[in-house]
Protein backbone atom coordinates (compact mmCIF):
# COMPACT_ATOMS: atom_id res chain seq x y z
CA UNK A 1 0.00 0.00 0.00
CA UNK A 2 2.58 2.47 0.55
CA UNK A 3 3.86 2.19 -2.73
CA UNK A 4 0.46 2.64 -4.08
CA UNK A 5 0.70 6.13 -1.88
CA UNK A 6 4.10 6.88 -3.80
CA UNK A 7 2.37 7.92 -7.15
CA UNK A 8 -0.08 10.09 -5.19
CA UNK A 9 0.11 13.48 -3.68
CA UNK A 10 -0.72 13.87 0.15
CA UNK A 11 -4.52 13.80 0.12
CA UNK A 12 -3.81 16.07 3.19
CA UNK A 13 -2.47 18.80 0.94
CA UNK A 14 -4.92 17.94 -1.94
CA UNK A 15 -7.68 18.77 0.84
CA UNK A 16 -6.08 21.96 2.17
CA UNK A 17 -6.03 23.61 -1.26
CA UNK A 18 -9.59 22.55 -2.01
CA UNK A 19 -10.68 24.20 1.11
CA UNK A 20 -8.95 27.47 0.21
CA UNK A 21 -10.55 28.03 -2.73
CA UNK A 22 -13.93 26.86 -1.85
CA UNK A 23 -16.89 28.69 0.08
CA UNK A 24 -16.61 27.27 4.06
CA UNK A 25 -19.29 25.37 3.94
CA UNK A 26 -18.45 23.53 1.02
CA UNK A 27 -18.03 19.41 1.78
CA UNK A 28 -16.09 17.05 -0.30
CA UNK A 29 -16.56 12.99 -0.06
CA UNK A 30 -14.12 10.92 0.45
CA UNK A 31 -14.45 8.97 -2.78
CA UNK A 32 -14.44 12.53 -4.39
CA UNK A 33 -11.25 14.06 -2.80
CA UNK A 34 -9.40 10.64 -3.33
CA UNK A 35 -10.62 10.74 -7.35
CA UNK A 36 -9.13 14.49 -7.24
CA UNK A 37 -5.95 12.94 -6.29
CA UNK A 38 -5.52 10.45 -8.54
CA UNK A 39 -6.58 13.08 -11.37
CA UNK A 40 -3.60 15.65 -10.42
CA UNK A 41 -1.34 13.05 -10.52
CA UNK A 42 -2.88 11.78 -14.29
CA UNK A 43 -2.26 15.33 -15.03
CA UNK A 44 1.09 15.73 -13.92
CA UNK A 45 2.23 12.45 -15.86
CA UNK A 46 -0.23 13.79 -18.77
CA UNK A 47 1.95 17.01 -19.13
CA UNK A 48 5.46 16.25 -18.51
CA UNK A 49 4.74 12.81 -20.98
CA UNK A 50 4.17 15.82 -23.76
CA UNK A 51 7.08 18.03 -22.62
CA UNK A 52 9.67 14.84 -22.67
CA UNK A 53 8.12 13.46 -26.10
CA UNK A 54 9.05 17.19 -27.41
CA UNK A 55 12.50 16.49 -25.57
CA UNK A 56 13.58 13.61 -27.89
CA UNK A 57 11.76 14.69 -30.94
CA UNK A 58 14.28 17.72 -30.50
CA UNK A 59 17.21 15.26 -29.28
CA UNK A 60 17.99 16.86 -26.14
CA UNK A 61 17.45 15.24 -22.99
CA UNK A 62 15.97 17.68 -20.50
CA UNK A 63 12.83 18.67 -19.83
CA UNK A 64 13.09 22.89 -19.56
CA UNK A 65 10.43 25.36 -18.34
CA UNK A 66 9.74 26.16 -22.01
CA UNK A 67 8.75 22.79 -22.76
CA UNK A 68 6.42 22.56 -19.62
CA UNK A 69 4.79 26.07 -20.98
CA UNK A 70 4.39 24.60 -24.59
CA UNK A 71 2.47 21.47 -23.49
CA UNK A 72 0.37 23.24 -21.35
CA UNK A 73 -0.89 24.89 -24.29
CA UNK A 74 -0.44 22.29 -26.81
CA UNK A 75 -2.97 20.30 -24.53
CA UNK A 76 -5.66 22.93 -23.99
CA UNK A 77 -4.70 24.63 -20.85
CA UNK A 78 -4.12 27.87 -22.75
CA UNK A 79 -5.00 29.74 -19.60
CA UNK A 80 -2.15 27.86 -17.26
CA UNK A 81 0.26 28.20 -20.13
CA UNK A 82 0.30 32.20 -20.48
CA UNK A 83 0.26 31.77 -16.73
CA UNK A 84 3.29 29.73 -16.34
CA UNK A 85 5.16 31.23 -19.10
CA UNK A 86 5.19 34.78 -16.63
CA UNK A 87 6.17 32.84 -13.73
CA UNK A 88 9.12 31.34 -16.08
CA UNK A 89 10.18 34.54 -16.81
CA UNK A 90 10.08 35.92 -13.64
CA UNK A 91 11.87 32.33 -12.36
CA UNK A 92 14.42 32.71 -14.95
CA UNK A 93 15.09 36.50 -14.26
CA UNK A 94 15.52 35.36 -10.27
CA UNK A 95 17.64 32.87 -10.91
CA UNK A 96 19.92 35.36 -13.24
CA UNK A 97 19.76 37.68 -10.27
CA UNK A 98 21.03 35.25 -8.00
CA UNK A 99 23.78 34.44 -10.08
CA UNK A 100 25.24 37.65 -10.47
CA UNK A 101 24.90 38.45 -6.77
CA UNK A 102 27.10 35.57 -6.16
CA UNK A 103 29.26 36.45 -8.06
CA UNK A 104 30.33 39.98 -7.37
CA UNK A 105 29.69 40.38 -3.54
CA UNK A 106 28.73 43.83 -3.02
CA UNK A 107 25.55 44.87 -0.56
CA UNK A 108 23.89 47.04 -3.09
CA UNK A 109 23.09 43.66 -5.60
CA UNK A 110 21.91 41.92 -2.37
CA UNK A 111 19.61 44.75 -1.63
CA UNK A 112 17.99 44.38 -4.76
CA UNK A 113 17.64 40.88 -5.28
CA UNK A 114 15.90 41.16 -1.58
CA UNK A 115 13.38 43.67 -3.17
CA UNK A 116 12.74 41.78 -5.55
CA UNK A 117 8.73 41.01 -5.40
CA UNK A 118 9.31 37.40 -6.76
CA UNK A 119 9.99 35.58 -3.08
CA UNK A 120 10.49 31.87 -4.13
CA UNK A 121 10.41 29.06 -2.40
CA UNK A 122 14.50 27.64 -2.44
CA UNK A 123 12.78 24.96 -5.12
CA UNK A 124 16.12 25.44 -6.92
CA UNK A 125 18.62 24.78 -4.40
CA UNK A 126 17.21 21.60 -2.66
CA UNK A 127 16.75 20.07 -5.74
CA UNK A 128 20.29 20.01 -6.59
CA UNK A 129 20.90 16.70 -4.27
CA UNK A 130 18.30 15.04 -6.74
CA UNK A 131 19.73 12.68 -10.09
CA UNK A 132 17.12 13.31 -12.40
CA UNK A 133 16.93 17.43 -12.29
CA UNK A 134 19.75 19.90 -13.53
CA UNK A 135 20.42 23.19 -12.30
CA UNK A 136 19.82 26.18 -14.87
CA UNK A 137 17.28 26.27 -17.92
CA UNK A 138 18.68 26.91 -21.47
CA UNK A 139 18.61 30.17 -22.34
CA UNK A 140 16.68 29.06 -25.88
CA UNK A 141 14.18 31.48 -27.40
CA UNK A 142 9.94 31.03 -26.67
CA UNK A 143 9.23 27.82 -28.23
CA UNK A 144 5.31 28.16 -29.77
CA UNK B 1 -4.32 31.95 -7.46
CA UNK B 2 -5.54 32.03 -11.20
CA UNK B 3 -8.63 34.43 -10.18
CA UNK B 4 -6.49 37.37 -9.33
CA UNK B 5 -5.36 39.70 -12.07
CA UNK B 6 -2.24 38.12 -13.64
CA UNK B 7 -0.27 40.89 -12.48
CA UNK B 8 -0.56 40.34 -8.40
CA UNK B 9 -0.13 36.98 -8.90
CA UNK B 10 3.02 37.01 -10.19
CA UNK B 11 4.09 39.97 -7.70
CA UNK B 12 3.18 38.09 -5.05
CA UNK B 13 5.79 35.72 -3.16
CA UNK B 14 5.21 32.30 -4.37
CA UNK B 15 4.09 29.66 -2.35
CA UNK B 16 3.57 26.03 -3.52
CA UNK B 17 1.36 23.77 -1.10
CA UNK B 18 2.22 20.97 -3.19
CA UNK B 19 5.58 18.90 -2.16
CA UNK B 20 7.63 18.94 -5.45
CA UNK B 21 9.23 15.92 -4.03
CA UNK B 22 6.42 14.03 -4.38
CA UNK B 23 5.84 15.34 -8.23
CA UNK B 24 9.30 14.60 -9.16
CA UNK B 25 8.87 11.08 -8.07
CA UNK B 26 5.15 10.62 -10.15
CA UNK B 27 7.04 11.93 -13.33
CA UNK B 28 9.42 9.98 -12.47
CA UNK B 29 7.09 7.12 -12.57
CA UNK B 30 7.27 7.21 -16.37
CA UNK B 31 10.52 4.94 -17.63
CA UNK B 32 10.86 7.58 -20.92
CA UNK B 33 11.56 10.68 -19.00
CA UNK B 34 15.29 11.49 -18.90
CA UNK B 35 15.89 14.52 -16.80
CA UNK B 36 13.70 17.38 -15.78
CA UNK B 37 15.24 20.98 -14.54
CA UNK B 38 14.12 23.05 -11.41
CA UNK B 39 12.56 25.28 -13.63
CA UNK B 40 10.21 22.66 -15.14
CA UNK B 41 9.39 21.12 -11.78
CA UNK B 42 8.15 24.14 -10.30
CA UNK B 43 6.11 25.26 -13.51
CA UNK B 44 4.65 21.31 -13.19
CA UNK B 45 4.01 21.53 -9.64
CA UNK B 46 2.57 25.59 -10.21
CA UNK B 47 0.20 24.05 -13.00
CA UNK B 48 -0.80 21.18 -10.71
CA UNK B 49 -2.12 23.07 -8.12
CA UNK B 50 -3.85 25.30 -10.82
CA UNK B 51 -5.64 22.26 -12.18
CA UNK B 52 -6.50 20.82 -8.86
CA UNK B 53 -8.36 24.38 -8.04
CA UNK B 54 -9.96 24.43 -11.30
CA UNK B 55 -10.87 20.82 -10.81
CA UNK B 56 -12.14 21.90 -7.38
CA UNK B 57 -14.06 24.95 -8.22
CA UNK B 58 -16.17 23.02 -11.15
CA UNK B 59 -16.72 20.01 -9.32
CA UNK B 60 -18.30 22.38 -6.39
CA UNK B 61 -20.41 24.18 -9.34
CA UNK B 62 -22.01 21.10 -10.63
CA UNK B 63 -23.21 20.10 -6.91
CA UNK B 64 -24.33 23.62 -6.70
CA UNK B 65 -26.25 22.80 -9.49
CA UNK B 66 -27.73 19.62 -8.35
CA UNK B 67 -28.66 21.31 -5.09
CA UNK B 68 -25.91 19.09 -3.07
CA UNK B 69 -23.99 20.46 -0.12
CA UNK B 70 -21.42 17.48 -0.50
CA UNK B 71 -19.34 17.28 -3.86
CA UNK B 72 -19.35 13.94 -4.86
CA UNK B 73 -17.61 11.61 -7.53
CA UNK B 74 -21.10 12.53 -9.85
CA UNK B 75 -20.23 16.13 -9.91
CA UNK B 76 -16.66 15.37 -10.43
CA UNK B 77 -17.42 13.35 -13.42
CA UNK B 78 -19.66 16.27 -14.74
CA UNK B 79 -17.31 18.89 -14.38
CA UNK B 80 -14.19 17.04 -16.23
CA UNK B 81 -16.83 16.26 -18.81
CA UNK B 82 -17.22 19.54 -19.81
CA UNK B 83 -13.73 20.58 -19.98
CA UNK B 84 -12.64 18.96 -23.52
CA UNK B 85 -9.00 18.87 -22.59
CA UNK B 86 -9.33 17.59 -19.38
CA UNK B 87 -11.67 15.12 -20.78
CA UNK B 88 -9.88 13.66 -23.40
CA UNK B 89 -6.92 12.48 -20.54
CA UNK B 90 -9.17 12.14 -17.68
CA UNK B 91 -12.47 10.90 -18.03
CA UNK B 92 -11.70 7.20 -19.16
CA UNK B 93 -9.09 7.57 -15.82
CA UNK B 94 -12.43 7.96 -13.62
CA UNK B 95 -13.97 5.19 -11.68
CA UNK B 96 -17.05 3.67 -13.08
CA UNK B 97 -20.63 4.99 -11.97
CA UNK B 98 -21.53 1.11 -11.25
CA UNK B 99 -18.60 1.53 -8.82
CA UNK B 100 -19.54 4.82 -6.78
CA UNK B 101 -19.29 4.14 -3.05
CA UNK B 102 -21.32 7.70 -2.68
CA UNK B 103 -23.96 6.15 -4.75
CA UNK B 104 -24.07 3.45 -2.74
CA UNK B 105 -23.91 5.37 0.16
CA UNK B 106 -26.83 7.27 -1.14
CA UNK B 107 -28.52 4.17 -2.13
CA UNK B 108 -28.29 2.47 1.20
CA UNK B 109 -29.38 5.84 3.64
CA UNK B 110 -32.46 6.35 1.33
CA UNK B 111 -33.28 2.61 1.98
CA UNK B 112 -32.60 3.27 5.36
CA UNK B 113 -34.78 6.18 5.65
CA UNK B 114 -37.89 4.09 4.16
CA UNK B 115 -37.81 1.17 6.47
CA UNK B 116 -36.67 1.15 9.47
CA UNK B 117 -36.05 -1.96 11.45
CA UNK B 118 -37.68 -3.16 14.75
CA UNK B 119 -35.05 -4.92 17.03
CA UNK B 120 -36.60 -7.96 16.40
CA UNK B 121 -36.45 -8.33 12.38
CA UNK B 122 -32.87 -8.41 12.75
CA UNK B 123 -33.19 -11.56 14.86
CA UNK B 124 -34.92 -13.47 12.49
CA UNK B 125 -32.96 -12.35 9.81
CA UNK B 126 -30.10 -14.05 11.77
CA UNK B 127 -31.93 -16.78 12.17
CA UNK B 128 -31.51 -17.06 8.26
CA UNK B 129 -27.85 -16.01 8.16
CA UNK B 130 -25.43 -18.80 7.88
CA UNK B 131 -23.23 -19.56 10.96
CA UNK B 132 -19.72 -19.18 9.47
Amino acid sequence: MVEEQDKLLPIANIGRIMKRILPRNAKISKEAKETVQECVSEFISFVTSEASDKCHKENRKTVNGDDICWALSTLGFDNFSDIMLRYLQKFREFERQKAEQNKASSSEERGEVTSNGFGLQPVASASLEFGILEKGGSSSAKQK
Amino acid sequence: MAEQEPENAITESVQLEIPTGRVKRIMKLDKDINKVNSEALFLITHATELFLQSLAVKSAGVALEKKRKTIKLEHLRVAVKRHQPTSDFLLDSLPMPAQSLDQQKDRAKSRSNKKPVPVGARRIDAFFQKFT
